[in-house]
This record gives structure tokens, C-alpha cells and sequence, in this order.
């Protein structure tokens, strides 16, 4: 049964983190489509292999918060 | 460290069948490759394909510092009847869930098997299994991924994949006696033995696998009770004398003119039957030819 927030093919959207250096960063480097965590995780790993990572990580796109979005744009706090 | 005369045979058998299986497996990827659902299926599986043939090239760089057994002759030189590649990779994947089964069982089982040398006293065979542990659990990771996303038909397809390669899959660890009877055991190379290896290769399948296929406890239990094969080559794994099939070895070396023509040339004749395994040198310089009637 694929996740309520799956497109039509079952997949969801992970944003992926990495880090090349210990003193650098996470920075975002991308995004990967998957069905399920482990196969982002994987596929993160093959997908971004340009560099030696010294950490990767990623996140499901959805738990991200948006505090500032082009739809939401002067509409910051109260204002 | 120097490896003995008696430890010697043992640890290139045990080690060949480490580097033999990636060998297969990764050719088992690059053939299946094009039947992944999407384009990160392809990534992935390439990916994987690089690592295992990866793990294969490490350790014949191994055994060509530590065996005299030079790259090319450990990948050029062996017919389908020496290659230590477990037996239920001869038989072709029938459909996804068959393939993805597979999969698990070949990796897993590798695992598990590499990891018995894994806090071994001989560092550099310690090191090398640290590092495809590393490597495998990525591996691992999306084959429980592709799991998880089996639909019921593919479901009842696993489990009867799993009930048909598994007895072979188990046989490929050997007997109890066997294992320990084992001198890379009493030497220390490795730290546990084959057998609990295999405990703990059947124990991850009735935990990992029971949630994505459709199987019983007790067809498990029957395939772990299968006796080995009357004629079992310990060294090798498999049964004594058989062949990789012949379609799987030429997808491992192609024979056909074109792919000799595009193969970098070698610097040495693999064909002046010059037969590494068989035969001893009798001194560091002077090679030793095989003896072969000559019709």
C-alpha cells in the first residue's frame, strides 16, 4: 500500500543533504524520488556518488517547514 | 605475518569463493539491469554491479601479493569448472520477485560469510571484509527496499523463489563437521564459524523476510534440513565437478571475436598452458609448465 503522500507511481520526494569535508556544512545537493526510506537512502548513495561524503543524509521533502516560499511571499509573521 | 603451507590452500579456497560469488553476483546486475522499474532502479543496480566487481578486483589483487596468482590469470585463466560461485546462481531469476530474492540470499549469505574473518588476527583479509561490510550494507539496504515494495502477486512469487533456491543457498555454508574441522578457525583468520555464520544467515531470513513474503515457518525448517550433496567439493563450495552454466560464464567472459578484439591485450599468454593452481615452482624464477599428454 503505498504512503497518502506517494505520487501515482508510489513514490515519495527526499531532499538529500551532503557534506565533503568535516569542517564544511551540510549543504543540499538534490532530490530523490523513492517508494520507501531505505530505497532513498540507497538510492541517494548510488545517485550521489560524485564525491567522497563524509556524511548523507536525507529527508522526506514534506517535513520541511516553509518560512519563506514564493507563495508565501509578505506574509512573514504577523504582518 | 607470513601464511603457512597449511593455511594457504584453505584461506585462497575460502577467499576465492568470496571473490567467485561477487564476481557472479555483479554480472547477475549488469544482465538484470535493464528489467529495474526506474531509472534510479538502473543507477542503483549499476552502482551495486561496480561494487561487487569491485570486491572481486580487490581480492585478486590480493591473491596476486599474497598467492603468486597473478590478476589475469585468476580472471582469464579458470574454466566454468573452477569458479567457487555458490550453486544457486546458476539458475536464472524467473521474474522480479525471484530476482530480488535472490538478491538477498547471495548478499546476505556473503555477508555473513566474509564477516566470520572480519575480527580475524590476519589484518589485511580483516580489513578487506570491514570494508565490503561497509559497502554491503547499502546493498542490503535497497533490496529491503525493492522488498517493501512488492504487491501480493510478487509476494507469493518470493516466497516461491525462496522455498526453491534456499536448501542450495544453506548447502553453500557446508556441514557442522565441516566447519569445525576448520584451520583457518584453530589459526585465528577467522573468529567464528561457518556454521554459526550460517545460524545467523537463516535466523536474518526468518526475521527480514517473513514481513514481505509469503512463506511458513515450517517450509523454512525443511529447507534448513536438507543434507549436502553426496559429491560436495568443500573447497569449492558446490558440487564436486559441476559447471557455471555455459550462458552465465560467457556473460562473465565473453568469447565471442568482438569482445576479444575490444579486451585490452594481455601482457602475458593465458594460453601457454601455464597452470598456476595445479602446478608448484620449483625455484622463484623458473615457471613450471603443466604436464599435458599431447596427443
Amino acid at each position: 500500500m503505498p504512503p497518502d503522500n506517494a505520487d501515482s507511481n508510489g513514490n515519495m520526494t527526499f531532499e538529500v543533504f551532503g557534506r565533503d569535508q568535516l569542517e564544511r556544512p551540510l549543504s543540499h545537493i538534490g532530490s530523490i524520488q523513492a517508494p520507501n526510506q531505505d530505497l532513498a537512502v540507497a538510492r541517494a548513495r548510488f545517485m550521489y556518488s560524485e564525491r567522497q561524503w563524509v556524511e548523507l543524509c536525507v529527508a522526506p521533502s514534506e517535513s520541511f517547514v516553509a518560512c519563506l516560499s514564493p507563495v508565501r511571499r509578505g506574509s512573514i509573521g504577523m504582518a | 605475518m607470513q601464511l603457512n603451507d597449511k593455511v594457504k590452500p584453505q584461506l585462497q579456497a575460502e577467499l576465492l569463493c568470496i571473490a567467485d560469488s561477487n564476481w557472479i553476483l555483479g554480472h547477475w546486475y549488469i544482465n538484470c539491469m535493464l528489467n529495474g522499474r526506474e531509472l534510479t532502479d538502473f543507477t542503483s543496480m549499476a552502482g551495486i554491479a561496480e561494487e561487487k566487481l569491485g570486491h572481486t578486483r580487490a581480492l585478486f589483487r590480493f591473491f596476486e601479493e599474497y598467492f603468486d596468482l597473478p590478476e589475469f590469470q585468476l580472471e582469464f585463466g579458470r574454466d566454468a569448472d573452477r569458479i567457487h560461485s555458490p550453486e544457486f546462481l546458476d539458475l536464472p531469476p524467473e521474474n522480479w520477485a525471484d530476482f530480488i530474492t535472490s538478491l538477498f540470499l547471495a548478499d546476505l549469505a556473503l555477508w555473513r560469510f566474509s564477516e566470520t574473518f572480519m575480527e580475524g588476527n590476519f589484518a589485511p583479509v580483516a580489513n578487506l571484509a570491514r570494508r565490503f561490510g561497509e559497502e554491503c550494507y547499502f546493498h542490503q539496504l535497497c533490496i529491503d527496499g525493492w522488498m517493501k515494495n512488492f504487491s501480493a502477486t510478487e509476494k507469493t512469487e518470493a516466497g516461491q523463489a525462496l522455498i526453491r533456491r534456499l536448501p542450495r543457498a544453506l548447502e553453500w555454508f557446508g556441514s557442522e563437521q565441516q566447519s569445525f574441522a576448520d584451520i583457518l578457525l584453530e589459526e585465528g583468520f577467522r573468529t567464528e564459524s561457518v556454521w554459526s555464520a550460517r545460524e545467523k544467515f537463516f535466523g536474518d531470513i526468518a526475521e527480514k523476510l517473513s514481513p514481505h513474503i509469503d512463506v511458513s515457518d515450517e517450509k523454512l525448517a525443511d529447507a534448513a534440513r536438507q543434507p549436502l550433496p553426496e559429491k560436495w567439493d568443500s573447497l569449492r563450495r558446490r558440487q564436486a565437478g559441476s559447471n557455471i552454466p555455459a550462458r552465465l560464464w560467457e556473460s562473465v567472459i565473453p568469447t565471442s571475436e568482438a569482445a576479444q578484439i575490444a579486451r585490452r591485450p594481455l601482457a602475458v599468454s593465458i594460453k601457454d598452458n601455464i597452470d598456476l593452481f595445479q602446478t608448484e615452482k620449483k625455484d622463484e624464477t623458473e615457471p613450471v609448465f603443466e604436464t599435458r599428454q599431447i596427443v
